[in-house]
């Protein structure tokens, strides 16, 4: 019956089923809201269950693909042969095994957040409003084939997360928003700045039989006029544009400078950092399982598959970025005192391991970037909420606080310290797969800095051994005696914590035990681009 | 084509150039508006020339001249009406102060 | 028994996983229950490994291995799951097996009292199933996996009583340590995977490319650095100089988790991981070397530090670690007959240290106190005559006395020690001595009445512990026939599948260590006489033991200088990084102010902006005219 359904934009479009009914819902009814939030917060989950099932993972090819004309701009140029002359940009969407895992998971962390967000305790309406539109970009620009519609995406994205931080947060909330924007901003800038050259140069195609001539969005003409270079359509003789390799160098560089500002690439991590540690759990939540894996996946997508050759000349370097980013997180990670900022610092450290992932151009390494960004999208998720909880009962997110409340809420102490464990990448959880095809990548690629990184392990293991210790291994402190189960201000968890928390876990055991369910419909999608890569890079050589 | 219209051309663009270097630098806010009269002084010297010197005079250039006359007229009372209106608001003449556009 | 029984041998990792699960989701009042599904599934797990191994006996072929789930994919590269099973994997499947559940029956006894019962026995049911994976593994990943999970059990059971003082030291060390074990063991997983042929890290595969004869089929440097690799992961596991302090400290651990860390799981893994790789190990003399001169210096220390303890704890923690290293001395011997010598010290030393460990749980329990003088003056012999007599047993056979287990095996590492290595046989009678000595002055200390009263029969209490105590009593006892001079049991020729490694019969290294072991005995008991004042002339050598001889200042340093690392990467975060970050903010910030100056209410500002726009234009419309492009 799914055949006939078109599945992705009925996807994309129930979050925005949710904003028409909020949109007319009462603005004073709390209640109401929130349960109309999420509500329909669950929708785009179920659809991306179902387009998760129904894809066909052993064929890894584009599915489900749905595709309308969107824009048509005639050009005014006279050229010989053209029977007609457009710039033309498509409604393209489709999934494949990159996007496919990326959007369920972010259908998921978008669904678990709503149902975390009764934190949420002002403006129910606008931040419901907030919350679905931004669900609607980030899954439109994961499906979206067409580079306009991606930018289009993109950069509505970028306004729902900023009042999200702005509104919702911490002391310094405001702050931490426009540093946000900020950053993003020169990051989404860069992004379309590439992206209209590329629609303006390898965006030129030609259709022979009727001689139409025109400049598109569409990912895959462009992608086959980078690949066929020199004879393709890019120095077709009536497109007055050419490439040339002075280009494609600038173009990735543009490409890798605004993916790289939302992953963040270490040096411009900051922004991120301030935004986890200053929004609320549910922001920071969508923040660092879905904002930032959206970083990775431009990164993977449009960077190194459309340049493959300027990024394996690259590779080293950014492998060496990554190496630092990951040591350098986790270094700083371990001197924080304060859990967000210790989570905001392990997952740049995260980032940065995916980043070397994907320096190393092997479907082993690739396949492992994505199964990390799957599993710390969940885990990271996980951690959040968790914070979230902890710091309701504690009264603030500083260890010391922490320190000694272990016995009164053995819960979430037990899935802290099975949410740390499985950040730290052990066996048997979902962060461990993902990690271990890393390594097994750069081993064959850099084999010295695979070495280097293993350190990043052990640094990780030391920062999630500190953020349980105090709730471990401590006395309970004189203020905190009679909290918790047995008489205390709060219970162990309420229901409305307790549901993500156990859908959350759960899906880590199931990635962590059976890693398959995720690579299995990654994995040939990967080896696609691989052997696309190789081939490319091979041409390139003679 | 007289030979005289280079000459009376010339005239206008020199009024016209010194009325909108007046307008652009001058702080007492009547003579800024004096020179926004002169520029348009300038473009009336420049339809009389034409109507009179041109290619082909005709009179409309005059008829035209003779409204923009009219107008600047009352241009030039309703810009002295709203700087006595600003005036009572803030005892002030310079154009530097006013600045109020900005908010 | 036929040998289709070796297929089911997977079976035995299915109980104590099933195991875990369902106590972790017990509530913490179903403590009978969880008694019982605990000991019900150690049992199962008991006996499916000890058919397998009958099985294995009866099998001629070097093993079964079944190696079929495809647990992860991407691209050339493949981690299937499966399992191994050879004669040294059914070996230890027993072993392991048999101290699980002999420690499982112990637990139900007085550890009832703890608040989280079912989940103490759901994080001893998780250490078994990691133990028992990494026994089967048939491949270096999947080993890497359960080795992994092996350190975090180990974490879970030293961590059990967090908020007592220094639990939290302990559990953090052991977690460290384990941490830099598996990252030592990742690198030379990762090392040989990018430099074996088709990149296979199975076990059968490592032992044709590393024959036991001739040249290994990789490059030296290869050989070298992934063996030394792989004896430093070993040795963080297996509690060796300087990744001893992890089992030191966890003298607070719950007595049968630690019984069960001390002999079948965490450190006998670490003994496992070498003898697995010990193809690989005979091809690099460094590495061999190294884990020798290691074992000998840890035997020693050990020895001495057990010799110095105050408390039963940390005597025992540090006979573990001094029989361990005596362990390693036997593989770092570099010959199968030393190999089949070590393994069977493994055994013995497994079954003498968990009796004395258990029946230490039950006197402790009883005496109140852990201090070894204190003990001597609580009576709890009377109280627990079993306790106390299986307890003076096995420290005798710990002792090396003959003629109970712990003799043989020690013999048997001598005698290969003896012609090609003198140094390293010297260090292993050295240490029978030493620790002869140190248990000596234990019984004497905690015994200083005539060591049994005959007349306190009637107390024996009939509780869990009866079992697993005399069970481990007649192993204790009984286990040394496995290595009857001569390898007349033919366990060397068994364990190792080769003929030409049976451990040499030698009377003379028999005799050696009785004389070594009797001498440090007696002079210990000659020392420690009722009365004698002999604790007070160590008491600069204890002081210094108790700072375990500036090894625990080592770790502490080490401690700070990561954080102080870490510090130092924190200030560096907020000196440049935030202020290059902020600098970058306030040029953005500056740029949008600089933009909007002109934008100041002053219409003839407005004005002259209006002007030079048109002017631009204007020059551009006549710029276009006279410079064509097109």
């Amino acid at each position: 019956m799914w055949d006939k359904l078109p599945l992705l934009s009925l996807l994309l479009a129930s979050p925005l089923l949710g904003v028409l009914f909020l949109a007319v819902a009462p603005k004073g009814n709390g209640r109401l809201l929130q349960r109309m939030g999420m509500a329909t917060s669950f929708l785009p989950l179920l659809f991306a269950g179902t387009a998760y099932v129904h894809y066909q993972g052993v064929v890894g090819t584009l599915q489900l693909a749905e595709r309308y004309p969107w824009i048509r701009i005639p050009l005014e140029r006279e050229l010989l042969g053209a029977s007609t002359y457009t710039l033309t940009f498509d409604y393209h969407l489709a999934a494949d095994g990159l996007s496919l895992p990326l959007v369920f998971l972010t259908a998921l962390v978008f669904a678990m957040a709503s149902l975390a967000s009764r934190q949420i305790k002002k403006r129910w309406k606008l931040f419901y409003i907030q919350l679905l539109l931004l669900e609607t970009a980030v899954i439109g620009l994961l499906l979206a084939r067409d580079l306009a519609l991606f930018l289009l995406f993109l950069a509505f994205a970028l306004v729902p997360m900023y009042f999200l931080v702005g509104i919702w947060g911490g002391a310094d909330r405001e702050k931490a928003a426009s540093r946000f924007l900020v950053t993003a901003g020169m990051g989404v800038a860069l992004i379309a700045t590439a992206f209209l050259i590329l629609i303006g140069t390898a965006g030129f195609t030609v259709e022979e039989s009727t001689m139409a001539f025109r400049y598109s969005g569409d990912l895959d003409t462009i992608r086959m006029n980078l690949f066929t270079n020199p004879a393709a359509y890019v120095n077709y003789v009536d497109n007055p544009f050419t490439m040339t390799t002075g280009m494609r160098v600038s173009l990735f560089g543009l490409l890798v400078a605004g993916f790289g500002l939302l992953l963040p690439i270490v040096p411009f991590h900051r922004a991120a950092v301030r935004v986890q540690a200053e929004a609320a759990s549910c922001i920071s939540m969508i923040h660092s399982a879905v904002w930032m894996t959206m970083g990775a996946y431009g990164l993977l997508r449009f960077a190194f598959v459309l340049f493959p050759e300027q990024a394996k000349a690259a590779a080293s370097s950014l492998a060496v970025l990554g190496l630092i980013g990951f040591l350098y997180g986790a270094l700083v990670a371990l001197a924080q005192r304060e859990l967000r900022s210790f989570l905001a610092y392990a997952n740049v450290s995260q980032m940065s391991l995916v980043l070397l992932g994907l320096t190393t151009f092997s479907t082993e390494g690739w396949t492992g970037a994505v199964l990390l960004l799957v599993s710390h999208g969940l885990i990271s998720a996980l951690l959040f909420l968790l914070i979230g909880s902890w710091g309701e009962r504690a009264g603030s997110t500083e260890l010391v606080r922490l320190a000694g409340l272990g016995s009164a809420y053995p819960f979430l102490t037990g899935v802290l310290l099975f949410a740390s464990f499985a950040f730290a990448g052990l066996p048997g959880l979902a962060g461990f797969p993902g990690q271990l095809l890393i390594f097994i990548g750069i081993a064959k690629s850099h084999r010295g800095v695979a070495a280097a990184a293993v350190i990043g392990i052990l640094l990780l293991a030391a920062v999630m051994l500190r953020t349980i210790q105090g709730l471990l291994f401590q006395k309970p402190r004189e203020e905190h005696r009679g909290q918790g189960a047995g008489g205390g201000s709060r219970g162990d968890a309420a229901l409305w914590e307790a549901v993500p928390i156990i859908v959350l876990t759960t899906l880590i055991l199931l990635v962590g035990i059976y890693p398959g369910i995720v690579s299995q419909h990654v994995e040939k999608t990967i080896a696609g681009f691989t052997a696309h890569i190789q081939s490319s890079v091979e041409k390139g050589g003679d | 084509m007289n030979e005289l219209l280079v000459p009376c051309l010339m005239l206008g663009a020199f009024l016209f150039c010194l009325g909108l270097y007046g307008a652009l630098t001058r702080r007492k806010a009547t003579v800024v508006l004096l020179s926004l009269l002169m520029m348009l002084n300038g473009a009336i010297l420049n339809l009389v020339g034409f109507s009179r010197l041109g290619p082909t005079p005709s009179s409309s250039g005059q008829v035209f001249s003779l409204l923009a006359i009219l107008v600047a007229t009352a241009t030039a009372v309703v810009g002295l009406s709203l700087l006595l209106a600003l005036f009572r608001n803030k005892p002030t003449d310079d154009v530097q102060d006013m600045d109020e556009l900005k908010d | 028994m036929p040998p289709e029984v070796l297929h089911y041998a997977w079976l035995t990792l299915l109980f104590p996983f099933a195991s875990f699960l369902l106590l972790l989701a017990m509530g913490r009042q179903a403590k009978r229950s969880a008694a019982a599904l605990s000991v019900s599934t150690a049992c199962a797990s008991w006996v499916i490994a000890l058919l397998v191994l009958v099985g294995r006996h009866a099998d001629p072929s070097p093993g079964y291995t079944w190696n079929n789930w495809t647990w992860l994919k991407a691209g050339s590269f493949t981690l299937s799951f499966g399992f191994e099973v050879t004669n040294l994997s059914a070996f230890f499947l027993l072993l392991v097996t048999s101290l699980s559940l002999l420690v499982v029956i112990y637990s139900c006894g007085g550890m009832m009292e703890e608040e989280r019962y079912p989940a103490f026995l759901g994080y001893q049911a998780l250490l078994l199933f990691s133990m028992l994976g990494l026994v089967l593994s048939p491949n270096l990943l999947q080993f890497y996996l359960f080795w992994e999970l092996l350190g975090f059990a180990g974490f879970l059971l030293v961590g059990f009583r967090g908020e007592a003082p220094g639990v939290g030291l302990a559990a953090k060390r052991l977690f460290l340590a384990s941490k830099l074990g598996d990252g030592a063991l990742l690198v030379a997983i990762l090392l040989l995977y990018a430099s074996m042929p088709e990149a296979e890290v199975d076990f059968l595969t490592l032992q044709n490319v590393f024959p036991e004869s001739g040249e290994a089929f990789l490059p030296g440097g290869v050989v070298t650095a992934a063996a030394l690799l792989l004896v430093v992961a070993a040795i963080a596991k297996a509690a060796q100089l300087p990744f001893h302090l992890w089992l030191v400290a966890s003298d607070r651990t719950p007595l049968p988790a630690a019984a069960l860390l001390h002999t079948a799981a965490t450190t006998a893994g670490g003994v496992y991981l070498l003898a697995r790789t010990y193809p690989i190990l005979l091809h690099s003399p460094i590495a061999l070397q190294g884990l020798a001169l290691v074992g000998a210096c840890t035997a020693l220390f050990g020895a001495i530090q057990a010799a110095l303890s105050k408390g039963v704890g940390r005597l025992l923690a540090h006979s573990t670690v001094s029989q361990l290293g005596l362990v390693l001395i036997a593989l770092g011997l570099g010959s199968y007959a030393g190999y089949a010598a070590g393994l069977a010290h493994l055994f013995t030393h497994a079954f003498s240290k968990a009796l004395v460990l258990l029946a230490a749980g039950v006197i402790v329990q009883l005496a109140g106190t852990d201090d070894l003088r204190r003990l001597g003056q609580s009576g709890f012999a009377a109280q627990h005559p079993l306790a106390a007599r299986t307890f003076t047993l096995g420290a005798l056979a710990l002792a090396g006395l003959p003629p109970l287990s712990g003799f043989w095996s020690w013999g048997a590492i001598a005698a290969e020690g003896l012609r090609p290595h003198p140094g390293l046989a010297a260090a292993a009678l050295l240490t029978a001595g030493l620790t002869a000595f140190g248990m000596a002055r234990a019984l004497r200390l905690a015994f200083p009445a005539p060591a049994l009263r005959e007349g306190d029969r009637a107390g024996v209490p009939a509780d869990s512990a009866a079992i697993p105590l005399l069970a481990l009593a007649a192993c204790a006892v009984l286990g040394g026939a496995l290595l009857l001079p001569g390898d007349a049991t033919g366990f060397g020729r068994w364990i190792t599948g080769s003929g030409g490694a049976s451990p040499s019969a030698s009377g003379l290294a028999l005799a050696l260590v009785a004389v070594f072991s009797a001498a440090g005995f007696a002079s210990g008991l000659a020392l420690y006489r009722r009365g004698s004042r002999a604790s007070d002339r160590f008491a600069r050598l204890q002081a210094l033991a108790e700072a375990e001889f500036g090894f625990a200042a080592l770790s502490r340093a080490a401690a700070a200088a990561l954080s102080g690392l870490a510090r130092a990467a924190a200030a560096f975060e907020r000196a440049v990084v935030q202020r290059l970050f902020v600098l970058a903010e306030r040029s953005v910030n500056g740029l949008a102010r600089l933009l909007a100056r002109p934008q100041n209410g002053r219409v003839q500002t407005y004005g002259l902006l209006t002007l030079a726009g048109l002017v631009v234009l204007l020059l551009m419309y006549v710029g276009r005219r006279g410079w064509h492009v097109g």
